[in-house]
């Protein structure tokens, strides 16, 4: 959220900079009618770069805040592993179903939290739907075992998520209390 | 002088070249990662919807619309509870209104009424909607 809003702030003060760096050259020959000219052509032209990036700026980072905000304030607990099983980004309703702070989680296997005897079962899905790529979502029941406290029976959905789109594929998974 | 001219103004615009190529990159940047964060909605194994605070649609997901029969950007601007079976509106209505966080209801569909189980979170800009098919 915040690094949409900083990179914004920084494009901002950046065209600041460069817009008052060439009217310092401007100001240091005001006799030089040719310079004048280019030079506000030049800005000119900064200008309108600079709004069009602006906008594009400003909407990509309001769309990923909206998305984001989706994803974090999800009802059920959502995870992102890559292609290898491991945790890439967990919601907040997937932290407190696996009892387990978020920076604990990113970099964890996501097989870590199925019970030991349904690990094969578990793994037959998640290699399913690697090669299933965008096909309708597997679901299935299984248990869980969170980082603290007992098993809980749930229902796992998994959806692969395709390379192409935004060049890190992976898996999207949606896990359920039973 | 001319020369001297053209040459300060090609100087100025060769040291704005480095930060054009920053902007850009933090631009395409953004874009990765709304694509990502996108994604992930595109992508959910359920059907979600994100309404504002009074639910009126912003954006329904593939599997929402999928579920609906209906195609998703048509349904954008449209108050969510115009999703909702007739009979049942009133009791959806007092349900959120009561602060409930889940509850059954079902949805007008292209094939009659579907039963489902509704469940809606608080975010700081709106509301977030999940709707799964009753089994």
């Amino acid at each position: 959220m915040s690094a949409a809003k900083g990179s914004q702030t920084w494009l901002h003060t950046t065209v600041d900079a460069v817009r008052e760096l060439m009217e310092k050259r401007l100001a240091a020959n005001p006799e030089d009618a040719e310079l004048k000219r280019d030079v506000e052509m030049a800005l000119e032209e900064l200008d309108v770069m600079w709004e069009e990036l602006e906008g594009q700026a400003e909407r990509l980072g309001r769309e990923s805040e909206r998305y984001a905000e989706f994803f974090d304030y999800a009802p059920d607990a959502y995870l992102v592993t890559d292609a290898g099983g491991n945790i890439r980004e967990a919601n907040q309703a997937a932290t407190e179903l696996l009892r387990c702070p978020r920076a604990e989680l990113v970099g964890r296997p996501l097989g870590g939290f199925v019970p030991a005897e349904e690990r094969v079962s578990f793994l037959s899905h998640f290699v399913g739907a690697l090669s299933a790529e965008g096909a309708q979502p597997a679901t299935w029941q299984a248990r869980i075992q969170p980082a603290e406290g007992p098993t809980l029976p749930a229902v796992f959905s998994v959806r692969a998520i395709p390379l192409q789109k935004s060049g890190v594929g992976g898996l999207c998974w949606l896990v359920r209390p039973a | 002088v001319l020369v001297v001219a053209r040459a300060a103004v090609q100087e100025t615009l060769r040291e704005l070249e480095p930060f054009w190529l920053r902007l850009q990159a933090e631009v395409e940047d953004l874009a990765r990662r709304r694509q990502r964060y996108a994604d992930l909605f595109d992508f959910a194994p359920e059907a979600c919807a994100m309404t504002d605070a009074r639910g009126v649609i912003g954006e329904v997901n593939p599997a929402m619309a999928g579920l609906l029969g209906r195609s998703g950007p048509l349904l954008v601007r449209k108050p969510l509870l115009a999703l909702v079976a007739a009979g049942r509106q009133r009791a959806f209505v007092e349900r959120f209104l009561q602060g409930a966080r889940d509850w059954q209801s079902a949805l007008r569909t292209r094939n009659g009424p579907l039963e489902v189980h509704v469940a809606v979170r608080r975010t700081p800009t709106g509301l977030c909607w999940t709707m799964r098919r009753e089994a």
